[in-house]
């Protein structure tokens, strides 16, 4: 939407010389103005435009305008920076990314700010690097040493780790929405998620942990009295049934992170049960199983008839090319049924938790559809692929063309260099049409998602107070680590 | 006509939203370029403010073709100045240029690239010296620690595979690896183990430990060769190139889990870059030194040492080697065979002996006649000076 700036004479306050139309004040004559708006628009044309502004405060419209801009230029430019900075420059590159998308994301056609900084973001990382990277890595190098050999020390610390780390995730997920919450601002309100990352993340970790422990000790105990046979099938099919425990704990981690959510010094909070998630889910599981174990079967028949996998578990002499590439087809396949068949499902849990998140008067509304958001995921994983197949392509047609090939012969020094020159011509179109890749990718998924919601009801916008708790001063680490911070 | 405290500013007056940032209302305003800062009048309740161009910021960076722009300004902490329209935020852009994208992307940008060319020199500098930290850390780690390692890259290596345990042949290899490594001169014991493993390899690992493949024994015409191929490993071992390689590659792997933020999984991968280590072509040479140097004061001839790489490279190019073990095969990581004959040929001649009695080389040969699970490496304590 073109949004002009209305302009007009240094007098026009003067009274009897200007009129009030939609809350700006407009000159009756200004030359000026109309010289600056241009002949293709006139000022009533600016008036329409600009009145895309909401003058009354009690609805509140969300829309995505992000003009013409679709970040691509941004990505190449934050692409180029990382390569010059050795990868350093990510944090600030983040940032400007949010930036565009929270201006991008329009209340009454003002933009959403994201007052976050790379520097915020980079110590954090740095943080999370010294206090747990760090010493995960130098307690498995220390069991390496102190227990050469011990391959069941290592599983145990390995344990230890994944356990650690999946109590980490959750705790990860809520820092980095409380810090992100915290630096987006509408009209200098700041949003805030109060509560307890330590609470969220054990219950991230319960709701998965408990019926894992509970599962396990029960196949344990049927194995020793009964059999293994009855232990291992206890363990599958326990297993497959405790995934009908995600939409009660999606739902359940969803109250607790909107619950805690606060715009202002208003509340915002969530209603939902699972109870309507299921029926949904009872497609995607039975949609998904039905999938999967067609393909097994398919697979075994494939196997059976080519011989040369038999081969391949005996001799480990490789399958032909051939029959490797139709099995990788079958399963790829199932990757992109499995994610059409989750993508309706996650569609649906994103419109459930939408219509049962309410602010003030108001409730949220998502529009979200299964096949665009599954179309979404694709096609943005396409284009990260294609991207960086691109740059392969780009990277080997310039060592072609500069013929920049280690050649016998030459001096250590001279193969060094050429080496390192091969690696950069690579690199270097890898890291910028990824950073291009990402960016857009973002662009798209931000867009899809904000132009599908809407806040439906009256909000007293005056009402809503700055809040006064103290953000965090640190950005979201932990999530970086974990590759979950979304943006 | 409303006058500009500064003087001279822009005369245009914009429309604008204003919000104080303690409530969420926002109330209309009128905002003006003044020569030194912004001119805000909001209209009712009728208020005054002028915000310094240079104590502005802005919600994102301002561009030639935004399309309004969002401020906010250090001298009144919380408040922000939404302005429609393209116009203001380019004429904007000549008032407060700290603004643009491009000024905000050098001011964050500048010291990284200043610290990344620093870096880059640095590593230049010290690859021009032919100082190695990798090297020096290496010379430092405790004799325990360098066994201990080496124990846990040989568990992992040699995954699946049976140890090779026939008496005779465990005599033979004792007797051999006496010889050498009595003639490194290092009073190191060297620990030597065969794998039933059908590769043509043998490969040092930390803590002065070499692993040999039932392949290469095969493979090998003579002692003398065996023991060309164990004194290139032994002199892998003085020159302690496999500590310094996992030195590197971890710190490598970090280096870039650093730059990267977090995003590389260089740290999870460790232990295949540990497993894909690879010697460098400078460090093989420096082996090969060595190997001539031990071979010499072993009174072995340094022939075996040149014959049977050479010998490997022409059954490799005669397509002996099963194609998918090339990658792995000892020549992947080892100079030209050319080369290593020349340097063996520039050698002074000298007195020298078989490596083993021909019978010694035959239960050499058979080794893995017997074999055993590869049990945990028992501790460095626990071993006998040059156990197999």
């Amino acid at each position: 939407m073109l949004r002009p700036c209305l302009t007009r004479a240094q007098n026009a306050n003067a009274p009897g010389t200007a009129r009030r139309t939609s809350g700006y004040v407009r000159p009756k004559h200004d030359e000026r103005a109309e010289r600056l708006l241009g002949p293709t628009m006139s000022i009533d044309h600016a008036e329409r435009t600009i009145s895309g502004i909401e003058r009354s405060d009690s609805t509140i419209k969300i829309t995505f305008d992000p003009g013409t801009d679709r970040l691509i230029g941004l990505g190449f430019t934050n692409g180029l920076l990382q390569v010059l900075t050795l990868g350093i420059y990510s944090a600030w590159a983040k940032t400007e990314v949010r930036r565009k998308l929270w201006s991008f994301t329009r209340l009454n056609g003002e933009p959403l700010e994201y007052t976050g900084t790379g520097r915020e973001l980079f110590i954090g990382f740095l943080i999370v690097f010294a206090l747990v990277l760090m010493p995960t890595f130098a307690g498995g190098a220390a069991i390496s040493i102190l227990l050469p050999g011990r391959a069941d020390a290592v599983t145990a610390y390995q344990f230890a780790v994944y356990t650690l780390f999946l109590f980490l995730v959750g705790n990860a997920f809520y820092r980095a929405q409380r810090y992100r919450l915290s630096r987006t601002q509408w009209r200098g309100i700041r949003g805030a998620l109060v509560g307890s990352a330590g609470q969220y993340g054990w219950t991230y970790f319960w709701t998965l942990a408990g019926p894992a422990i509970f599962i396990t000790a029960a196949a344990l105990l049927a194995a020793w009295s009964i059999g293994p046979d009855v232990g291992g099938t206890i363990l599958l099919v326990g297993f497959i049934a405790a995934l009908w425990i995600l939409p009660w704990r999606a739902n359940k981690l969803q109250r607790m992170m909107t619950d805690a959510t606060r715009f202002g010094d208003r509340r915002v909070t969530y209603t939902g049960t699972s109870g309507p998630l299921y029926a949904r889910y009872l497609y995607a599981w039975a949609g998904s199983a039905v999938v999967i174990l067609a393909a097994i079967a398919v697979s075994v028949q494939m196997i059976a008839a080519s011989g040369a996998f038999q081969v391949w578990m005996q001799t480990k002499q490789l399958p032909p090319l051939e029959d490797g590439a139709k099995l990788a087809a079958v399963w790829l396949s199932v990757l992109v049924l499995c994610a059409m068949i989750t993508a309706s499902y996650r569609a649906s849990q994103i419109r459930h938790f939408a219509r049962n998140t309410h602010f003030e008067g108001a409730s949220f509304r998502s529009s979200v559809a299964g096949p665009r958001l599954a179309w979404l995921i694709l096609s943005n994983w396409l284009l990260r692929i294609g991207a960086i197949a691109t740059a392969i392509a780009a990277g080997s047609l310039l060592i072609y063309i500069t013929g920049a090939i280690p050649k016998p012969g030459t001096t250590d020094a001279a193969r060094i260099g050429t080496a390192t020159l091969d690696v950069l011509l690579i690199l270097v179109p890898i890291v910028v049409m990824s950073a291009v890749a990402t960016a857009f990718a973002q662009f798209r998924s931000t867009r899809y998602l904000v132009s599908n919601l809407s806040l439906d009801g009256v909000v007293d916008i005056d009402a809503i107070m700055q809040n006064q708790d103290a953000a965090p001063k640190r950005g979201e680490g932990l999530a970086q680590v974990f590759d979950i911070d979304g943006f | 006509m409303a006058s500009s405290p500064a003087g001279s500013g822009d005369p245009i007056e914009y429309y604008a939203r204003f919000s104080d940032g303690k409530s969420a209302g926002a109330r209309d305003a009128t905002v003006m370029l003044g020569l030194s800062g912004l001119e805000i009048v909001q209209a009712s309740p009728h208020i005054r403010a002028v915000w310094a161009y240079a104590n502005l910021r802005s919600g994102e960076p301002l561009r030639e073709r935004a399309v309004d722009a969002l401020l906010r300004s250090t001298e009144q902490a919380g408040a922000s100045l939404f302005v429609p329209g393209q116009p203001f935020a380019a004429a904007l852009m000549t008032r407060a240029p700290h603004l643009t994208a491009r000024a905000e992307r050098w001011r964050h940008a500048r010291p990284w690239i200043g610290l990344a060319v620093a870096i880059v020199a640095s590593g230049a500098a010290i690859y021009a010296s032919g100082w190695s930290p990798a090297r020096a850390i290496a010379t430092g780690l405790p004799d325990s620690w360098r066994q201990r390692l080496g124990q846990q890259v040989i568990t992992s290596m040699t995954e699946g595979y049976k140890k090779c345990v026939d008496p005779r042949g465990l005599d033979a290899l004792r007797s051999l690896n006496d010889r050498l490594a009595d003639a490194t001169g290092t009073g190191r014991p060297f620990t030597i183990v065969v794998y039933d493993w059908p590769l043509t390899n043998a490969f040092a690992v930390p803590g002065d430990q070499i692993v040999m493949t039932q392949g290469l024994l095969a493979k090998a015409d003579s002692a003398d060769e065996v023991a060309g191929v164990l004194a290139h490993e032994m002199g892998h071992g003085i020159e302690l190139h496999p500590e310094t390689g996992i030195i590197r590659a971890v710190g490598l792997a970090a280096a870039v889990e650093l730059m990267m933020g977090g995003s590389s999984g260089g740290l999870a991968n460790i232990g295949l870059v540990l497993a894909q280590l690879g010697s460098t072509r400078a460090a093989e040479r420096e082996a090969d030194l060595q190997a001539l140097r031990v071979l010499r004061q072993a009174q072995i001839s340094p022939a075996g040492l040149g014959n049977f790489f050479k010998r490997m490279l022409s059954q490799e190019k005669k397509g002996d080697t099963p194609g998918q073990l090339k990658q792995f095969d000892i020549l992947s990581t080892h100079p030209p065979t050319e080369e290593r004959q020349a340097l063996v040929e520039r050698q002074e001649p000298y007195a020298s002996t078989a490596a083993l009695s021909p019978a010694a080389w035959k239960a050499l040969k058979g080794i893995c006649t017997t074999t055993v699970d590869a049990a945990p490496a028992p501790s460095p304590a626990e071993q006998p000076r040059q156990a197999l």
